[in-house]
């Protein structure tokens, strides 16, 4: 639960009569995540790359096919054996026959759709032309003036007036669909050309009013009409067909689908192992507790006849995928650590702490029984519709009730005796314990990056760092002893004695060490220049950060006052709307609010102590859809 | 409030102190600090006087053993130009951390310029049917990138590569243009559909910066904005004989000191001298256009370069110094590929080094 799941390194020799089934035999387990690697003297298997483009292109034209027929591509992994080599000749053929089968129903339905598009263009168009009374015709003849009918991308119209600064024109937007908005474009015939090629610079698409429209534009409209009518019933009858059609072909195409997709998927992994002669290797990482399995799998593929090396990541290792195995009653905060990143493989996962963390300052915000209740049923309701972040939202709600009773506060009225504090009688009270509280918190995110710097070995960072023992120590001189020093209980010469060769260090030792080891990749210049400066970013952070933690008391004293704000107002025959109204605003606006601050304590005055976030999500070899690059990824 | 009387972008750097705050040293402390640090790697002008007197491949390659590029110019000079520029993308990347909130949104997107120039060779790749493998050694490296480059490679057509981009920043612009480029089969529908589409965004977002980090942001990004603006009308006019309209579609319409009204007028035949002297560029009147166009180029990096320089006066707290330093490098790229191109054609120290963008005092033939 604290660290992500360990990985083994492994690294296959497999011969290439096994290389097929080797692969499929890997993504059907989705255990694998693959690294490319290039040794010397190996080759990338460039042989595979031609066959994957070709399953890609072939799955490509297949997924069009049912999109045609409106069919869903299936999730489910393919049946059958996958053989991205034969498979892809061998179905090359059924999908051209496949093709030309639907072909003729595709164009006539293509047709009938442009058809109507054309009259559905039209109708406006003509419409536009109904106060002129005049044979529409008489329009395309228009002997001194050029008219242009079409579509422009809307954020290109105002250029477009821009561009034709240098002749008479008109431009009369109809209306707007989606981005494009459909124009009326007219200049006279001389300056025809300059028109059009505005029109065209500014990627105008323009619509040809059909011929067969003509006549005044009410009879026109009305015969526009009927024809559209018209062609709107074939579109069912062609629907129809198209029905009848997905009956009959759709089970064959899903299932080839599914077979070349599988297919691609593998000739996409395989182009990537290198090769030497006859032996491929494939490099990848397996989570350890799955390794036996994937070898007795692979070993079965294969016949025996493979070799297979596994060994742990060194310390050093920064590119090992990470896997969570957070618990399922926890998964829900998973969410709001993937929103900072993604552990590292070696780093902490911190998921546990941000949760408690997280509704323990939510509640302090948001202390009040019955705003806080009401949240938590919105979590409820939120959760039950699928929003995946409910469950968080109604668990802040529950701390938020439960700091209601410790502040004695239900929707603002003073109900019971506060079983802690009133917040807005001992507002000082208050701000001390959300400083207290903050102080807390930052401390323990000292000690996971100890926990964290000491798991990998970093004992520069684990004693030297501004968050590791020598931060920790310049910590509490400056606040701790500031403290005795405002309370007189230190002499302010002696404190300041006591941070001076803190500080220094702080600033120098990386620019010493730097020069001790002779590393000449960062001039020594710049990390003294840099150390002072993150050690001046340093003193101020201690500050700030534990300050920062006084929103959680004003919030608390802020909350409270709102809420009485809405009791004093709810008054009279309209009150009750007041006091509906008042309180959606805390419940919504304000729990938003509160979670906006709580998140940003968590991330900024927290996170920043011990976290970093650069992991790369665990994304096996898999067959069902492909190599997942989601956050997360969980067997 | 007192409006500034200046002329466009040229506010010094130093009168930005009023608005120096604690908050904002805090903010900009640790960026400052690696800006001020990196900066003082640049190369100083004996490595400079070093490279451009070398006489012989072996003594400009002991010329750069003694720079930080060493590793960068080896094999052909296209390898060469490809990894030089991407230090540049590196080292933005690389400074993007230390930076928050909106300025760090706007470093970010600056940054996406070079997403932007691996996507335009990713479209003429494809639009050529040229070879992959190619296309990728032409791949400028930049971390920044969250672009899957293999897939993008592998599209096989502009309707499926923009289908891959679907849930980038680059799909709308690439689709906007996709069916002129369709009818035309002309790359360049695609690329200044991009060009203009991620300018535009930065220049809003340069807009929701406030007090001196906008100021000085104007001063440099708005600069180059505005020269960049005013290249592309001008090689339009020139080089593609354009159509006024078509130079208008074609350009920013708001590029601070080069806007609408100078485009139109770069549309309509102003001379190029009128309009650099307007952002601050003075140019001979007599030069014939396409000589004007280069001189342009040349002196508008070097005014840039200037302004950049100038940056690292005054007050330091604030988003300038940290895109000065991008200037600074990427100028210091450039002039280092006209290093390398100048030493295979031959050309003696002096004649290169007037052809660079920084002056290097006592050059000797």
């Amino acid at each position: 639960m604290f660290v992500p799941e360990r990985m083994q390194e492994v690294n296959l020799f497999v011969l290439a009569d096994d290389i097929e089934p080797v692969t499929e035999t890997l993504a059907r387990l989705g255990a694998l995540h693959l690294q490319e690697v290039q040794p010397e003297a190996w080759a990338p298997s460039a042989e595979w790359a031609e066959v994957a483009l070709k399953g890609r292109a072939l799955a490509q034209r297949l997924e069009r096919l049912l999109g045609l027929l409106g069919l869903p591509t299936a999730d489910a992994p393919p049946a059958a054996r996958l053989r991205p080599d034969a498979d892809v000749k061998q179905y090359e053929a059924e999908v051209t026959v496949l093709e030309a089968r639907i072909a003729d129903l595709q164009a006539e339905q293509a047709n009938n759709e442009r058809r109507i598009r054309q009259l559905e263009a039209a109708c406006p168009q003509v419409e536009a032309l109904l106060p002129l009374a005049v044979p529409v015709e008489l329009l395309r003849e228009l002997r001194h003036m050029h008219l242009t009918i079409g579509t422009v991308p809307t954020i290109n119209l105002a250029r477009l007036g821009e561009a034709l600064f240098q002749i008479a024109y008109v431009l009369v937007p109809i209306h707007t669909e989606k981005d494009r908005t459909l124009l009326f474009a007219a200049a006279s015939h001389q300056d025809a050309a300059v028109l059009d090629r505005a029109l065209s610079s500014a990627f105008f698409e323009p619509i040809t009013l059909p011929l067969e429209v003509a006549g005044q534009p009410d009879e026109a409209l009305q015969a526009l009409r009927a024809r559209l009518d018209e062609a709107r019933g074939r579109r069912d009858e062609l629907e129809e067909a198209r029905r009848r059609l997905a009956e009959e072909l759709g089970p064959r195409l899903s299932t080839l689908w599914r077979q070349l997709e599988g297919d691609t998927v593998l000739a996409e992994a395989m182009r990537r192992f290198a090769r030497h002669g006859r032996v491929y290797l494939i490099a990848g990482w397996v989570p350890e507790t799955r390794l036996d399995e994937v070898g007795r799998a692979v070993r079965a593929a294969a016949q025996g006849q493979l070799v297979i090396e596994s060994l742990p990541p060194s310390l050093t290792r920064k590119d090992v995928p990470t896997l969570l195995r957070t618990p399922r009653w926890l998964r829900p905060f998973e969410g709001l650590v993937s929103i900072f990143g993604l552990p590292a493989y070696r780093e902490l996962d911190p998921t546990l702490f941000a949760a408690i963390a997280f509704l323990l300052m939510y509640g302090m915000m948001f202390g009040d029984l019955g705003h806080g209740l009401l949240l938590a049923l919105l979590g409820l309701w939120l959760a039950r519709r699928g929003f995946g972040y409910g469950v968080v939202v109604a668990a802040a709600g529950a701390s938020g009730a439960l700091f209601g009773l410790l502040y004695g506060t239900a929707f603002g009225l003073s109900l019971m005796e506060p079983l802690w504090l009133a917040p807005t009688h001992q507002i000082q009270t208050l701000l001390l314990s959300a400083i207290v509280g903050g102080v807390v918190l930052l401390n323990l995110g000292f000690l996971l990056n100890l926990v964290g710097t000491a798991r990998v070995r970093d004992w520069p960072r684990f004693f030297l760092d501004k968050n590791g023992l020598l931060g920790i120590a310049l910590y509490w001189t400056l606040l701790g002893g500031g403290l005795l020093v405002v309370l007189g209980r230190l002499a302010p010469g002696l404190w300041l004695a006591l941070l001076a060769p803190l500080g220094l260090a702080l600033w120098l030792h990386h620019p010493v060490r730097l020069r001790l080891s002779g590393n000449r990749t960062e001039p020594f210049g710049e990390a003294l220049v840099t150390g002072f400066f993150e050690l001046f970013e340093a003193l101020i952070g201690f500050a700030s950060n534990s300050l920062s933690f006084v929103r959680l008391g004003a919030f608390a004293v802020a909350h409270e006052g709102l809420s009485q704000v809405v009791l004093r107002y709810g008054g009279g025959s309209t009150g009750w709307l007041v006091l509906l109204l008042g309180t959606l605003l805390i419940v919504v606006f304000e729990g938003l609010i509160v979670g906006i601050q709580t998140l940003r304590l968590e991330f900024y005055e927290f996170f920043g102590r011990f976290f970093e976030g650069t992991g790369r999500p665990f994304a096996p070899l898999s067959l069902e859809g492909g190599r997942d690059e989601t956050v997360g990824v969980r067997m | 409030m007192r409006r500034s009387t200046r002329p466009f972008g040229t506010s010094s750097p130093g009168s930005s102190a009023k608005d120096a705050s604690v908050l904002s040293a805090a903010a900009y402390a640790a960026p400052q600090a690696r800006v001020r640090a990196r900066r003082s790697g640049l190369l100083t002008d004996a490595a400079w006087r070093g490279l451009l007197e070398a006489t012989s491949s072996g003594e400009l390659a002991t010329a750069f053993e003694a720079t930080p590029y060493a590793s960068d110019v080896v094999g052909d000079e296209v390898g060469i130009e490809h990894a030089l520029i991407s230090r540049v993308a590196q080292g933005g990347h690389a400074l993007l951390r230390s930076l928050q909130g909106r300025p760090r949104d706007l470093v970010a997107w600056y940054l996406r310029r070079f997403d932007l120039d691996n996507l335009k060779t990713v479209l003429r790749t494809i639009h050529h049917h040229q070879d992959r493998e190619r296309a990728r050694a032409l791949l400028l490296r930049f971390e920044g990138s969250t672009l899957d480059w293999e897939a993008l490679l592998d599209a096989g057509s502009i309707a499926v590569l923009i289908d891959r981009l679907r849930a980038t920043p680059y799909a709308r612009p690439l689709e906007l243009a996709l069916e002129r480029y369709q009818e035309e089969q002309l790359p360049f529908y695609l690329e200044v559909s991009l060009d203009l589409a991620f300018f535009q965004r930065l220049v809003r977002l340069t807009e929701r910066l406030g007090g001196t980090d906008r100021r000085q942001t104007e001063r440099l990004l708005g600069f180059w904005i505005a020269t960049r603006n005013l290249l592309w009308a001008y090689r339009y006019r020139v080089y593609a004989r354009m159509s006024p309209e078509e130079i208008v579609n074609y350009t920013l319409h708001r590029a601070y000191a080069v806007d609408v009204a100078a485009v139109r007028r770069v549309a309509t035949g102003a001379p190029i001298s009128e309009e650099a002297r307007r952002v601050g560029v003075d140019i001979p009147a007599e030069l014939a256009p396409r000589d004007a166009l280069a001189r342009f180029e040349t002196l508008a990096r070097r005014a840039l370069f200037a302004r950049a320089q100038s940056s690292f006066r005054g007050w330091l707290f604030h988003l300038g110094a940290v895109l000065a330093y991008l200037v600074l490098l990427e100028t210091e790229v450039r002039d280092l590929i006209t290093v390398v191109e100048g030493k295979a054609q031959g050309l003696a120290a002096t004649e290169l080094a007037s052809r660079l963008i920084r002056e290097v005092p006592g050059v000797r033939a």
